[in-house]
C-alpha cells in the first residue's frame, strides 16, 4: 500500500514524533498506575501507544506489511486517549487522529473494521443505529409529548439512550421539562457518526451527519444538547475540527452536555429528596480527555442533597477507561468487560457505594461489568441521580 | 514455548513484533529497525524462563531478556534473531519493612515502586531521566544512574541478593538468598551477584532481585546555583559532594536546561544566563537538618569564592517543572527533550569519569556538539560523594533524516572515544561503542571476561551481540 495512504499520508509530516524509548505510555503519573486497556488486556508492547506508533510510521514507510494481523492490534484499542494525556512530546496531539486513521485505511484496503463493527456500520447505513434495531422505533422511548417541530434547543438523544438506556432518555426529559427549556427532539434523528468515525468508516459517519445537521438546522435550533459523551464529542470536536473537511458542511448550532446545563441550572430545580449515598464519578473519556469536561458533572453531583462525592484515584485526565468505546466492546467484548471491572474495584476501593457517569456507553458496559462480577455497587447516570433528587 | 508460557503469551507474527526490533537511543527506527526476533515470549513465572531458555540452550537458539527496552543502547534489540523473553508480566513485589529490602520481580517498574514505598515512607533512588515504566531490576542490572546518586552511587552498588535462570537453564541464587531466607546483603560472602552485573543480559536471566530500601526524609529542597565556567562547577561540584550532605548533586549545561522547552536551534546564551546550572537535591528528618544543608552550602560558596576557586557562582531561580522533576520521580517531563528538533529520538552516549575529568569532559563535550551541529546538552552527576561522575551528552534527533542520523553516529563515536581518552568507562554502553571500550582492556580483563562467558554459556546463545561478547 506504499505510496497509497490518503488518510494517513496527512500525518506523513510528525509520524516519527513518538520519542519511543520515553514509555510514559505504560503508566500514569503522579499515581503510577496502568493506563492503557489495550496494553494491560494483551501485553504485548505493540498494543501500548508505543508500539502502535513505531507501527504507523513503518506502515507508511513500507516497512511493514498491513495485513489483518497488523491492522488487529490498531482495532484492539478503545481509543481512550490516557496515553496522549500522559505523553509530553508533540505527539500527543496526533495520536489518537493517526490511530483512526489507519483504522480508515484498514477500511480502504478491506482488512478492517472489525467484522462486527463491519456489521454495526451496515446497519447504521440502512437503519441509522448500530443496534440493529428498527429506524422506526427510534422514538418509541418517548413517553407521549407534543414536541414543537422547531425549539431553540434540540435534545440529540443518540443512539445509545434511544435503543437501550432509555433510563438515560426519560431522565434527561424529565430535567428539560422541569428547567423550562425549549426544546424539541428530531423526528428523524439519526445516528451521530461516533461509533465509524472511530472504527474507520468515515464515508458513512458523514452521511449520517449531514442529514442530522440538514434537520438540526430545518428545526431552527440554535443550541443542541446531549447527555451521551460521544455524541457530544462528535458535535463539539469531531465536525468541527478533525473531520470539518469530511462533512463537508459547517453548522452554527452550540453543543451542550446536560451535565453543563445542570451545573448552571441546578439550584433552580429545587431538589429535595437527599440521596444518602456515596458516589464516585467515572469520567466518559470522550466527555472528559477528549473535550475537557470534568468539574460540571461533578458540581452537579455536589449539589444533590446527601450524596456524598468521592473520588477515584485515576479521575479526570488520568481516567481508567471503562473499555466500551472505540468499537472495543462490540469486537473484543470479553476485554472491554475485564476493563470495566477494574473500573468498578476502583470505585470499591475509593468507598463508594455507587458510581456515577455521563456516558450511556459507559453506564452499559459499567453495569454489566457489576453485575458480572457479583459487585454490589450500583451504577447511575447523573441524570438519573438528579431526576431521583427531584421526585 | 505455547506448552510452557501458554496460548495468548507466545508471539511469532513478525510485523506484529516490529516494537522489538528498535531502539532509537541506538539509532535504528520503526522504518529502519535493527532486528527482529523470530518469537517473543511473555513468562509470569521463573520456572517458565528456566524451561524456555533450557530448551533454547539445547536447540542452540538465541535469547534477548527483555524488559522495558528503555536503556536507549540497543541492549534488548535481537541482534541474531531468537527468542525474546519479555519479562514485564513477572510483577511480584514483597516489601520487608523490619529488614529494610524488598524483593522485586524484572517486571517491578520504578512507578509501581515508587507508588508502594511512599505509602510506607520508605524510599528507593529512581532514575530521573527513565520512565515510570521502567523496571527497576534491568536499571540495576545496567550499574544506571538514580536521582540520589551522589548519596548512593550507581544503581549496581544497590541490590543484596539474586536469583537467575543461567543460559544452560540452571537456576542460581547469590547473595544471602543463598544461605538464608533474609534478602539482605551481598557481604561478607564471596560475591557472585557481579556475574549478572553489567553484562548487558548475556550471562542469564535475573528472575528475583532484592534491593535496599530507605527511611524517606520529609522535607527535601532544591538549591540551583549557576556557573560561567565549567572548570569552576567542577570544582564546587568535587568540594560540595565531599562534604556528604547533598543526595544529589548534578549540572546541566544551559543548552540542556532550554532543551525540554525550546526547539532547535537555540538562540545564543543571554548574558546573565548562566553556562552550566547545578542542582542540589538536599534532604532532611528535620528542617533544622535542611536548613544546615543549606547554610553548609552556601559557607562554601563563600569559602571557596574567597580562596577565588570559583567566581561568579550565584543562586538562580528555578522554574516549578524544573524542580518537580527533580523531587517528584519518576517524571514524564524529562521526555520533552525529544521534540527538540522535531524528531522524536534521543540518543546519548553516558560515562563515568574521574573528577581529575570533568572540567574537560564538560567544556570537550560540548565544544564536539557543536562542532557537529548539534546543542551542546551535556549534563554531569557526581557519583559516591564526588568518587566519580556520570558524565552524559544529550542529542535529541530527527529521526526522520537519514543524515542527521549519520551525523548522530560519528558524534557519538567522537564522545565515546572523549570520554575514554579521559580516562572514562563508557555505562550502558552501545554494542559497538562497547567494542571500542574492550579494545582498550587490559587483557587479563578480557581473558577473564570471555571465560567466565564461556563458562555461563557454552553455548554463546545470552543476548549475543552485546557487549563485545
Amino acid at each position: 500500500m506504499k505510496g497509497s495512504w490518503s488518510h494517513l499520508g496527512k500525518y506523513s509530516e510528525i509520524l516519527h514524533y513518538c520519542a519511543s524509548s520515553c514509555e510514559s505510555c505504560l503508566l500514569g503519573f503522579p499515581h503510577y498506575l496502568p493506563i492503557c486497556p489495550a496494553g494491560e488486556n494483551f501485553h504485548l508492547l505493540s498494543y501500548y501507544m508505543k508500539g502502535k506508533a513505531g507501527m504507523a510510521h513503518a506502515l507508511y514507510r513500507g516497512k511493514i506489511e498491513f495485513k489483518p494481523e497488523v491492522a488487529d492490534i490498531f482495532f484492539a484499542c478503545p481509543l481512550c486517549g490516557a496515553c496522549a494525556e500522559v505523553c509530553c512530546t508533540e505527539w500527543s496531539d496526533y495520536a489518537l487522529e493517526v490511530m483512526e486513521a489507519v483504522r480508515a485505511e484498514a477500511a480502504r484496503a478491506g482488512i478492517g473494521p472489525m467484522p462486527e463493527q463491519r456489521k454495526f456500520g451496515e446497519h447504521i447505513g440502512r437503519e441509522h443505529n448500530p443496534y440493529f434495531e428498527p429506524h422506526s422505533s427510534r422514538r418509541a422511548w418517548l413517553p407521549k409529548r407534543d414536541l414543537p417541530k422547531d425549539a431553540k434547543f434540540i435534545y440529540f438523544v443518540g443512539c445509545t439512550s434511544s435503543y437501550r438506556q432509555e433510563n438515560i432518555a426519560l431522565a434527561t426529559l424529565e430535567i428539560l421539562e422541569r428547567m423550562g427549556i425549549d426544546f424539541t427532539i428530531l423526528e428523524d434523528e439519526w445516528c451521530c457518526g461516533s461509533p465509524l468515525l472511530r472504527t474507520g468508516q468515515w464515508d458513512l459517519a458523514a452521511e449520517q451527519a449531514r442529514h442530522n445537521v440538514k434537520a438540526i438546522e430545518e428545526a431552527g435550533a440554535e443550541k443542541l444538547i446531549t447527555s451521551c459523551a460521544g455524541c457530544y464529542r462528535v458535535w463539539k470536536k469531531d465536525w468541527r475540527e478533525t473531520y470539518k473537511g469530511l462533512l463537508g458542511m459547517e453548522y452554527g448550532f452550540e453543543v451542550i452536555h446536560i451535565t453543563e446545563l445542570l451545573a448552571d441550572g441546578f439550584d433552580a430545580l429545587g431538589a429535595k429528596e437527599p440521596l444518602r449515598a456515596k458516589v464516585a464519578y467515572h469520567d466518559p473519556c470522550h466527555l472528559g480527555r477528549h473535550c475537557g469536561v470534568y468539574e460540571p458533572p461533578r458540581e452537579v453531583l455536589s449539589k444533590i442533597p446527601g450524596l456524598e462525592l468521592v473520588e477515584m484515584e485515576r479521575n479526570r485526565d488520568g481516567a481508567w477507561c471503562c473499555g466500551a468505546g472505540g468499537g472495543f466492546r462490540a469486537s473484543f467484548k470479553e476485554f472491554s468487560i475485564k476493563t470495566a471491572i477494574e473500573r468498578i474495584r476502583e470505585a470499591e476501593e475509593a468507598g463508594a457505594e455507587a458510581i456515577a457517569t455521563s456516558c450511556p456507553f459507559c453506564w452499559r458496559n459499567l453495569s454489566d461489568a457489576a453485575s458480572g462480577s457479583g459487585s454490589r455497587l450500583k451504577v447511575y447516570d447523573v441524570v438519573e441521580l438528579v431526576e431521583k433528587a427531584l421526585r | 514455548m505455547i506448552r510452557i508460557c501458554g496460548e495468548g503469551f507466545v508471539f511469532d507474527d513478525r510485523d506484529t513484533l516490529l516494537p522489538y526490533a528498535y531502539d532509537t537511543g541506538n539509532l535504528s527506527t520503526p522504518d529502519d529497525p535493527e532486528g527482529f526476533p523470530e518469537f517473543v515470549v511473555m513468562p509470569r513465572s521463573a520456572d517458565q524462563i528456566r524451561r524456555v531458555v533450557g530448551m533454547a540452550n539445547r536447540e542452540g537458539e538465541p535469547v534477548v531478556p527483555f524488559i522495558s527496552g528503555a536503556n536507549m543502547g540497543g541492549l534488548a534489540v535481537p541482534s541474531k534473531g531468537g527468542i525474546l523473553v519479555d519479562q514485564r508480566l513477572m510483577k511480584g513485589l514483597s516489601i520487608d519493612e523490619e529488614d529494610l529490602y524488598a524483593v522485586v520481580e524484572p517486571g517491578v517498574t520504578f512507578g509501581m515502586l515508587e507508588r508502594e514505598l511512599r505509602r510506607r515512607g520508605l524510599h528507593f533512588p529512581c532514575p530521573m531521566a527513565s520512565p515510570s515504566s521502567a523496571s527497576v531490576v534491568g536499571n540495576v542490572l545496567l550499574a544506571g544512574q538514580g536521582h540520589l546518586e551522589t548519596r548512593y552511587g550507581c544503581q549496581g552498588g544497590l541490590f543484596n541478593s539474586i536469583e537467575a535462570v543461567l543460559p544452560t537453564g540452571e537456576v542460581v541464587r547469590a547473595g544471602s538468598c543463598a544461605i538464608s531466607d533474609h534478602w539482605f546483603s551481598r557481604f561478607p560472602l564471596a560475591d557472585l551477584t557481579g556475574l549478572f552485573l553489567g553484562w548487558h543480559g548475556t550471562t542469564g536471566i535475573v528472575t528475583k532481585m532484592a534491593i535496599p530500601l530507605y527511611k524517606r526524609p520529609g522535607f527535601k529542597d532544591v538549591l540551583n546555583i549557576g556557573f560561567d565556567d565549567f572548570g569552576d562547577a567542577a570544582r564546587f561540584v568535587a568540594e560540595w559532594s565531599r562534604l556528604e550532605l547533598a543526595h544529589s548533586v548534578e549540572g546541566v549545561t544551559w543548552a540542556l536546561a532550554q532543551a525540554p522547552s525550546r526547539k532547535w536551534p537555540l538562540p545564543p546564551r543571554p548574558t546573565g544566563d548562566p553556562a552550566f546550572y547545578l542542582f542540589s537535591l538536599i534532604f532532611g528528618h528535620s528542617q533544622e537538618e535542611l536548613d544546615y544543608k543549606k547554610r553548609m552550602h552556601d559557607r562554601l560558596m563563600s569559602d571557596l569564592s574567597a580562596k577565588g576557586e570559583i567566581s561568579d557562582a550565584r543562586y538562580m531561580e528555578m522554574p516549578k517543572e524544573a524542580k518537580e522533576a527533580r523531587t517528584n520521580v519518576p517524571n514524564p517531563w524529562v521526555f520533552r527533550y525529544a521534540d527538540h528538533r522535531g524528531g522524536g529520538a534521543v540518543a546519548w552516549v553516558g560515562s563515568f569519569v574521574p573528577p581529575s575529568a570533568w572540567e574537560r569532559g564538560l567544556s570537550e563535550s560540548s565544544e564536539l556538539m557543536e562542532e557537529h551541529g548539534f546543542a551542546p546538552a551535556v549534563s554531569l552527576r557526581s557519583m559516591d560523594f564526588g568518587h566519580y561522575a556520570a558524565l552524559r551528552a544529550i542529542i535529541p534527533y530527527n529521526r526522520a533524516d537519514e543524515g542527521e542520523r549519520r551525523r548522530v553516529r560519528e558524534l557519538m563515536e567522537g564522545l565515546a572515544e572523549l570520554a575514554l581518552d579521559l580516562g572514562g568507562l563508557i555505562y550502558k554502553a552501545h554494542p559497538w561503542v562497547a567494542k571500542a571500550m574492550l579494545r582498550r582492556a587490559h587483557p587479563g580483563y578480557l581473558r577473564l571476561l570471555r571465560r567466565v562467558k564461556g563458562l555461563l554459556d557454552p553455548n554463546r546463545i545470552m543476548n549475543p551481540g552485546k557487549y563485545g561478547l
